[in-house]
């Protein structure tokens, strides 16, 4: 019986330590979260909230994301799945929240970081200043973005406390014009300029030279619309000048994209990529080589201990795709192709009928149809009869079969893939083009341009590492080729375009005298798939008229080039010789139509709804 | 599959001549115990009727005889003086008799409506059943065992009122979806500890002795965790005094996919690739004379029938054994069980072995003690195939795999082919890898019970131990795939898997319970009092290691040199509640009912200081059956049993849509990386405002039900209907509109509210008529979810208000356009007024879909979508049951139906789009469609389909979701029926068997439905069909007793 009461006492005792205990036992630490005091003491923290920041500077063109603005414009189209990316050759027009972006969210993480390093004691001073120099470079940068999306954004360099619903109205901030904006990207960088590191030793992180690029960049922006927007018979803007930038202002922008330019070039610290004296070559290294490569000045990178992309499983040719499914998502298109110009200086366009018209040319080889062009031609697209990772590509779409009869050729084909004539000889490559069938290229190209050339990088799993090149010395010297023919000084502005020619393999000084359409021209093929037509369209305000919605306009379908073999054997000057047809690639169906609504992106509607200071976009 | 079969019956025969030697010295002691007797005692048992009662348990009271009724009901036993003889029979009041002397004891036996004397466990304790007052279902063993499946959740279906349910995966190892009441998913109690589904539905079934389903305020005595009612499981034990008993259960079987479309021929794909083309743009790369040798099957044109990897006789096995029984002091239960269920596709496997060992012992006057121990091991073995779910390609092989193409280059098996898809060739699959999943758990608790010496007052204590650790392995291997090159002669290296994996998972859960209690349970006259106090808390840690790699040879099955390793991950939580528990019964006259209770619960998700919630209820019932005015002998004949009851419980949802921490601010580890200076550096991001107005959802569950009985059992049933209002749904304030700029959004509150209403019942009849006794039982629950209100909604117009508005709306409602028919001809395409494609109807074709106009503003656009039938993937709304049996003599046969409706069913993907991922098709989209007499002239007549014309692309007019696409499923399935046979005594007395019964079931043999058509099985939930449909299954199997 003790031992009972001992028992009971026991129990007892349990229930009222467990009791006690209550307090303390729904304390539960999380593992991963670090409080604030944590991070803001200890500088790797404190980097690792910058790389936050860094990694959120997707571009919208790059690898790993939205790969696919090649195939917004003219440069390229898909011919991966038929699924849902298949709409973008089959759309009626650009929606107005295309390009839309109003990311808030990373502009108040990246005002959260200056205000909490800035009353942070425990970091080192030096290390304090360059952190908080990168990050106001990470904010400019992420408003250049914005205003070139969107017109003038509200300029929020701040973070806001939320204590209940009275906060709610000091809270609302009207647009900045779109020139303040401007404004003060170009004073943030001249402020931060010195106080990042000086050397060009990185390029991952922002330093001197990079804020010198997107000074480059966005005056450049500013100073075109400036000046473009202004000519155009109904120029685009707001009253408040949230959209629209005074026509006086554009020489000063010029001015200042200049001598940002010259900084750059004139500092030394990079060179145009010349490590191989195959100049085909030359040009697809500078995209995928990182080693001794002193063009790029600023790039998103990637490493294949733990963070790679598949660019090269979604676009490589078909016959080399090392994945079950993917390849020849993006493919060129022949618009692309024929603006790359001879090497003997005429224009582009690729012959393949006789000068009168009245038969093909008959070409020995496939690749024969390229002989003499641009050699950033073939270093960016890869043509049919072309090699890549050491084997062809070959591409034709059929067989030409000589009818003596009726002295025409019926056009012979099949759904297979490397399939073969009744002759024994290739009926469609391996490599397509096929009309309706997705994962084979629809216009007789594939993309060379940031596919990796290691074999294992076509694999999901792996991926690839090639980096995303942002700005380098190729795009500076263009910008200040045109900054300076802008500002009406033409000799100033040849020596720099024709440096970018004679690295592509024009030679020296190449062009003589310049033109619009000729610096124009030179953005278009130098900076292929990189993200740059679209803005450059839209900055000289051409876009709207480049693609009119019109069928025939030259650059509104995408067109592609497809190759027959000859089957003749009673001419054996054209037996088994290759011809060429130009036509709209089968999978695009509409012609492109850019509204004038599409120069600015819509505000999103949450946005509109919850602050009534913000003023629409003109036409939305 | 042979060797699977021998090795279980190996293992009986291997258990019988141990047992047999066992009950033989059984019988020795008893025939001592004859002989020392002064006396048998025989007798006649019968019905109410007069008619002989067989095998009726008859045993003598503190003796260890025991005997039963023959087929004429007789019986003969040695007991003597003032022995008291014990009659036993399922249906029948249980009797106790004394001899008196007598040698003749004759004995008629009442009919018991089980419900009366029935138990029922309720949280925290078990009640009569005739004293329940909240609305608790129950289920026993034998209806759980029933069904040939592999986990309790599928057991369960169509079994009781108040279970929602949906079988959407029949592979090994599948569960079902369950809810009660369409409420959510629900907590399961598993022998007094709070566990999850993965845990209930890996019991072995045989192991659970009873099942309660606890449907309104009676589940509120869980508080924060049983918003979505309870469902509390208690497993077997064994009892004093009771002989030793073993139990052998084994059945084989041979499973089928219940239905799964069928993908269309060589012939019919070819032709429709060319149709297609031609459809599209007027010319095809396909010429006549080609598209004819497929149809002529002309050699090299036979095609290839990619179904033939789908057996039909896939092997499922089970094997258990128990034992149970007690001395004076100790009781028991032990069981071994072992389920080993093979796929419809090679190289998948589930088995499970479970352990189950239940023992109490006494120890004093005061004191008992008891262990329990739950073991599981849980393998699946699956293929290494790419991809999440290693299912998948094997069921997208039948359409990704083209039916023009065979898995075989030059159809030599040691050369897979590089067809359209590899990963999809079956035949590439027994060179892919292995994935294979182990989950071993230890579930163990010490139970303790003391009896104070105060009358009706006792303490019991429990403390559960809970272990289980998961270790998951990946390796995808490398593999050739090949050409014949005809020429040559060669088979040509042309493809193949080149993208090696490697990862395991290595995890485990530790999960404490720690509870006391205090009972009192006492009766002062009329008046019957009980209460109960506890407490209880339980953490739990849960850990997991995530390591991948690529490894650099198939032949290397360990992960190594950091040079290999591909990523690394490990995520550690931890979960505390604790909660004060209380509740008090009283009873007048077992007439007038009240139940009063409450939990003052705490859980460590919410910030401190908003940690802890009184969760109230209150049931009450009224037992009209027991009133003076229905005592009368005539009424009493009709209505044995009639009892009133309500209840009202509030309980809470933790599940309020923010994470354990959403109070704390500071910054996420390990938010995105970044590659730089030729370093990764992992992320951190701020976290935004802290959530510190958030607290759980409040649930306020009604109920109303009547129970009844009549005619003694000949029909008994129950009626309910109920309410649960959810209130402080998280949403955020709308009035409250912080500009995007800010970039912030407001944090959400306790704002909105829903309410799910619904009706149930129940009825059972059962009866005998000479020998044949059976019974019949229906089920129906409709329950449905309504949005009540939200924090003041603002709309734009009425059209975004009608659109957008979900104020006291039926919840889950589906959008599409009206389908109204189909054009008939190319003059109606282009006489027709409204513009049903967006593009002036210049993409239509004969048999495209035209949709109302419902605005008639001459557009089809998305101002004429409208609401379109029930949700889609969740429960439906209304289930129904019936399940009935007969026995005659030694034969038994029974029967469960399982049905439903209210659900709907859109389509996308390969149930939809003709030549999906590029590839083939379900028959009927490529042969009952619109098309040209002659496919290859376009100036030929149309024929019409159900289906519109084919076309590889620019298709979307038809394809937008409309009224077409959806249906509202409804199906009637035989989802069980089982017969047996139970050998006759005469024939086991030799044998020293005292039970053999063998038995055959039929698991999913018919159903009716509307799917049909589409031929996939009607609770699978994809919409793209590829789904690992409900198997049919035939099962053989025996039931020993010794």
């Amino acid at each position: 019986m003790k031992q009972l009461k001992k028992l009971i006492y026991a129990c007892a005792l349990v229930i009222l330590v467990q009791a006690g205990a209550c307090k303390k036992y729904l304390d539960r630490e999380p593992t991963d979260i670090l409080l604030d005091d944590q991070v803001w003491s200890d500088p790797k923290l404190a980097l690792s909230v910058l790389a936050n920041l860094y990694s959120r500077l997707q571009p919208i063109g790059g690898l790993e994301t939205g790969k696919l603005s090649p195939t917004d414009l003219d440069e390229a189209m898909w011919s991966g799945g038929l699924g849902a990316n298949n709409a973008r050759n089959t759309r009626v027009n650009y929606p107005y929240t295309d390009k839309q972006l109003w990311s808030y969210d990373l502009i108040r993480d990246v005002n959260l970081f200056l205000e909490k390093l800035e009353a942070s004691s425990a970091m080192d001073a030096a290390e304090k200043k360059h952190l908080l120099a990168e990050a106001r470079f990470i904010r400019a940068y992420v408003y250049f973005l914005h205003v070139r999306s969107m017109g003038g954004v509200p300029l929020i360099l701040k973070t806001f406390q939320y204590n209940g619903p009275a906060d709610v109205d000091a809270m609302k901030t009207p647009r900045t014009t779109e020139a303040g904006i401007y404004d003060f990207i170009s004073s943030e960088l001249d402020a931060i300029k010195e106080e990042l590191p000086l050397t060009a030793g990185s390029k991952t992180r922002a330093n001197k030279w990079t804020a010198l690029a997107l000074k480059s960049q966005a005056m450049l922006y500013a100073a075109s619309i400036a000046k473009y927007n202004n000519l155009m018979a109904d120029p685009i803007r707001t009253p408040g000048g949230e959209v629209g930038i005074p026509a006086d202002r554009a020489e000063g922008y010029y001015e200042q994209s200049l001598a940002a330019s010259r900084e750059i070039i004139d500092g030394k610290q990079f060179s145009l990529y010349n490590e191989n004296p195959d100049k085909v070559q030359n040009f697809y290294d500078l995209f995928t080589k990182k080693a001794n490569n002193r063009e790029v000045i600023w790039a998103f990178d990637y490493t294949l201990d733990g963070k790679y992309h598949d660019y090269t499983v979604e676009n490589i040719p078909r016959s080399l795709r090392e994945n079950a499914s993917g390849a020849a998502g993006v493919t060129p298109s022949l618009n692309l192709v024929e603006a790359f110009d001879y090497l003997n200086g005429s224009t582009g366009e690729l012959k393949i009928r006789t000068p009168n018209g009245a038969d093909y040319i008959y070409y020995d080889r496939l690749e024969d149809l390229f002989a003499g062009k641009d050699y950033r031609m073939s270093g960016s697209v890869i043509v049919p009869g072309s090699t890549f990772r050491g084997k062809r590509v070959d591409i034709q779409a059929g067989v030409m079969e000589w009818n003596a009869a009726t002295g025409q050729y019926i056009t012979r084909t099949s759904a297979d893939l490397g399939s073969l004539f009744t002759d024994g000889g290739t009926l469609v490559a391996a490599d397509g083009p096929l009309p309706n069938a997705a994962n084979v290229t629809n216009t007789g190209f594939y993309m060379r341009k940031y596919v990796d050339s290691r074999i294992g990088s076509g694999q999901s799993g792996q991926g690839s590492d090639v980096w995303w090149i942002r700005y380098r010395l190729g795009g500076i010297l263009l910008n200040a080729a045109e900054a300076a023919f802008e500002l009406n000084r033409p000799a100033e502005a040849l020596p720099y375009i024709n440096l970018v020619r004679e690295r592509a393999g024009f030679g020296p000084n190449s062009l003589q005298s310049l033109t619009t359409t000729v610096i124009r021209k030179e953005f278009q093929v130098e900076l292929a798939f990189e993200e740059q037509r679209y803005w450059d369209l839209k900055r000289w305000r051409i876009a709207h008229d480049v693609f009119n919605g019109n069928r025939q306009s030259p650059n509104t379908m995408v067109n592609a080039l497809w190759p027959y073999r000859v089957v003749r054997p009673s001419d054996p000057a054209k037996h088994n010789k290759y011809v060429f047809v130009k036509r709209v690639a089968p999978r695009f169906t509409q012609p492109r139509l850019f509204r004038l609504g599409n120069y600015y992106s819509i505000i999103p509607q949450n946005a509109l709804n919850a602050n009534p200071l913000l003023v629409k976009n003109p036409f939305h | 599959m042979l060797k699977l079969n021998a090795v279980f019956w190996l293992l009986i025969v291997c258990c019988m001549p141990a047992y047999s030697i066992n009950s033989y010295s059984k019988e020795k002691k008893f025939w001592v115990a004859w002989q020392v007797s002064d006396g048998i005692v025989r007798g006649v048992v019968t019905d109410d009727q007069g008619g002989p009662v067989p095998a009726v348990t008859i045993t003598v009271k503190n003796k260890s005889a025991k005997t039963a009724t023959d087929a004429n009901g007789k019986y003969a036993i040695p007991a003597s003086g003032n022995d008291i003889l014990i009659f036993n029979y399922v249906g029948f009041l249980r009797k106790e008799v004394s001899v008196n002397n007598r040698a003749t004891v004759n004995i008629k036996l009442e009919a018991s409506s089980e419900s009366l004397t029935e138990v029922v466990i309720v949280g925290y304790g078990q009640q009569r059943r005739t004293s329940v007052t909240g609305s608790i279902a129950t289920i026993s063993s034998k209806e759980l065992t029933e069904s040939p499946v592999p986990t309790v959740s599928q057991a369960l279906v169509g079994k009781v009122a108040g279970i929602t349910s949906r079988a959407p995966d029949g592979r090994p190892g599948a569960e079902a979806r369950l809810q009660i009441r369409n409420l959510g998913d629900p907590l399961y109690v598993i022998d007094g500890v709070p566990s999850g589904p993965q845990q209930f539905n890996n019991l072995n079934s045989e192991d659970i002795e009873s099942l309660s389903v606890l449907k309104d305020a009676s589940a509120a005595i869980y508080g924060l965790r049983a918003s979505n009612g309870v469902v509390l499981v208690t497993t077997k034990k064994g009892g004093l005094n009771k002989e030793n008993r073993v139990n052998v259960n084994s059945y084989y079987g041979l499973q089928s996919l219940f239905r799964f479309p069928k993908a269309a021929s060589a012939a019919d794909y070819v032709r429709a690739l060319a149709e297609a083309d031609i459809n599209q743009s007027g010319s095809s790369v396909w010429t006549p004379e080609e598209v004819g040798k497929w149809q002529q099957r002309v050699p090299g044109h036979e095609g290839y029938d990619w179904s033939s990897y789908i057996k039909d006789n896939a092997p499922q096995a089970y094997l258990n054994l128990n034992t149970t029984g007690g001395s004076q002091k100790t009781s028991y239960y032990l069981s071994l069980a072992h389920l080993n269920q093979d796929a419809v596709f090679d190289g998948y496997n589930f088995n499970r072995t479970n352990l189950q060992s239940n023992i109490e012992t006494r120890i004093g006057e005061r004191f008992k003690v008891g262990v329990k121990i739950n073991g599981k091991i849980e393998i699946r073995d699956l293929l290494g195939l790419p991809g999440e779910d290693d299912y998948f390609q094997a069921l997208l092989g039948q359409f990704r795999n083209l039916p023009t193409e065979g898995p075989y280059a030059n159809g030599n098996p040691d050369y897979p082919a590089t067809n359209n898809n590899f990963a999809t060739n079956y035949a590439t699959f027994e060179y892919s890898g292995y994935n294979k999943t182990e989950r071993r758990t230890l579930q163990t608790s010490f139970d303790l019970e003391y009896k104070f010496p105060i009358k009706g007052l006792t303490a019991t204590g429990m403390y559960a131990f809970f272990y289980n650790n998961l270790l998951g392995n990946t390796y995808e291997k490398t593999y050739k795939t090949y050409t014949y090159n005809s020429a040559t002669g060669n088979y040509d290296v042309t493809g193949g898997q080149q993208n090696p994996y490697r990862s395991r998972d290595n995890g485990y859960i530790i999960d404490n319970v720690l509870r006391v209690q205090l009972n009192y349970n006492r009766t002062f006259g009329k008046h019957n009092v009980s209460a109960i106090g506890a407490m209880e808390s339980q953490d739990r840690t849960d850990k997991l290691f995530f390591v991948r790699s690529q490894p650099v040879s198939n032949e290397i099955d360990i992960m190594n040199f950091f040079n290999e390793l591909q990523a690394v991950s490990d995520r550690v939580s931890e979960e505390a509640r604790a909660g004060f528990i209380f509740r008090g019964n009283y009873d007048f006259d077992s007439r007038y009912l009240l139940e009063i209770g409450g939990r003052y619960d705490g859980s460590w998700r919410f910030p401190k200081g908003h940690r802890w919630g009184l969760f109230p209820f209150v049931t009450g019932g009224w037992r009209i059956s027991r009133e003076a005015f229905l005592q009368g002998e005539g009424i009493k004949k009709v209505i044995t049993d009639l009892k009133l009851r309500a209840s009202y419980g509030e309980t809470g949802s933790e599940d309020n849509g923010v994470g354990p921490f959403a109070y704390l601010p500071g910054y996420n580890f390990g938010a995105g990386n970044a590659y730089l200076d030729d370093k990764l550096i992992t992320g951190i991001a701020a976290r935004g405002l802290p959530v510190t107005r958030l607290t759980w959802i409040k649930s306020a569950i009604s109920n109303i039900g009547l129970d009844f009985d009549l005619w003694a059992g000949k029909l008994a049933g129950t009626f309910e209907v109920f309410r649960r209002d959810l209130t402080g749904i998280p949403a955020p304030r709308y009035d409250v509109l912080l500009p995007i700029e800010v970039g912030f959004t407001a944090p959400s509150e306790n704002l909105n509210a829903n309410r799910t209403l619904g009706v149930e019942m129940a009825l059972n009849h059962s009866g005998k008529s000479g020998q044949v006794m059976y019974s019949v039982g229906l089920n129906a629950t409709l329950a449905r979810l309504r949005n009540i209100s939200t924090y003041k909604p603002r709309f734009g117009n009425s059209l975004d208000r009608y659109r957008n508005s979900i104020e006291d709306r039926w919840a889950r409602i589906n959008w599409g356009y009206e389908f109204i028919g189909q054009f008939q001809s190319e003059e109606e395409i282009a006489n027709y007024p409204v513009d049903v494609d967006g593009q002036n109807n210049t993409t239509l074709l004969p048999g495209d879909f035209i949709y109302k106009d419902q605005n008639n503003d001459g557009v089809v656009d998305g101002l004429d979508e409208r609401p379109n039938g029930y949700s889609e993937g969740n429960l439906p709304y209304l289930n129904f049951g019936l399940n009935s049996s007969v026995s005659f003599r030694g034969f038994d046969l029974g029967l469960n139906f399982s049905g439903a409706t209210m659900q709907s069913r859109g389509r996308a993907a390969e149930l939809k789009l003709p030549f999906q991922n590029d590839a083939n098709s379900p028959d009927f989209l490529l042969n009952d469609r619109w098309h040209r007499q002659d496919i290859f002239d376009p100036a030929s007549p149309w024929v019409p389909g159900t289906y519109p014309a084919l076309k590889k692309s620019n298709n979307e007019s038809n394809q937008r979701a409309s009224s077409f696409w959806f249906r509202n499923t409804s199906y009637l399935r035989l989802r069980n029926v089982q017969i047996g046979y139970n050998l006759p005594d005469k024939w086991l007395k030799g044998a020293k068997i005292s039970k053999v019964r063998i038995y055959a079931n039929g698991f999913n043999l018919f159903s009716i439905d509307n799917v049909k058509d589409l031929g996939i099985d009607p609770e699978t939930q994809l919409n793209t069909g590829l789904e690992y449909p409900s198997v049919r299954v035939y099962n053989f199997g025996i039931n020993l007793t010794f």
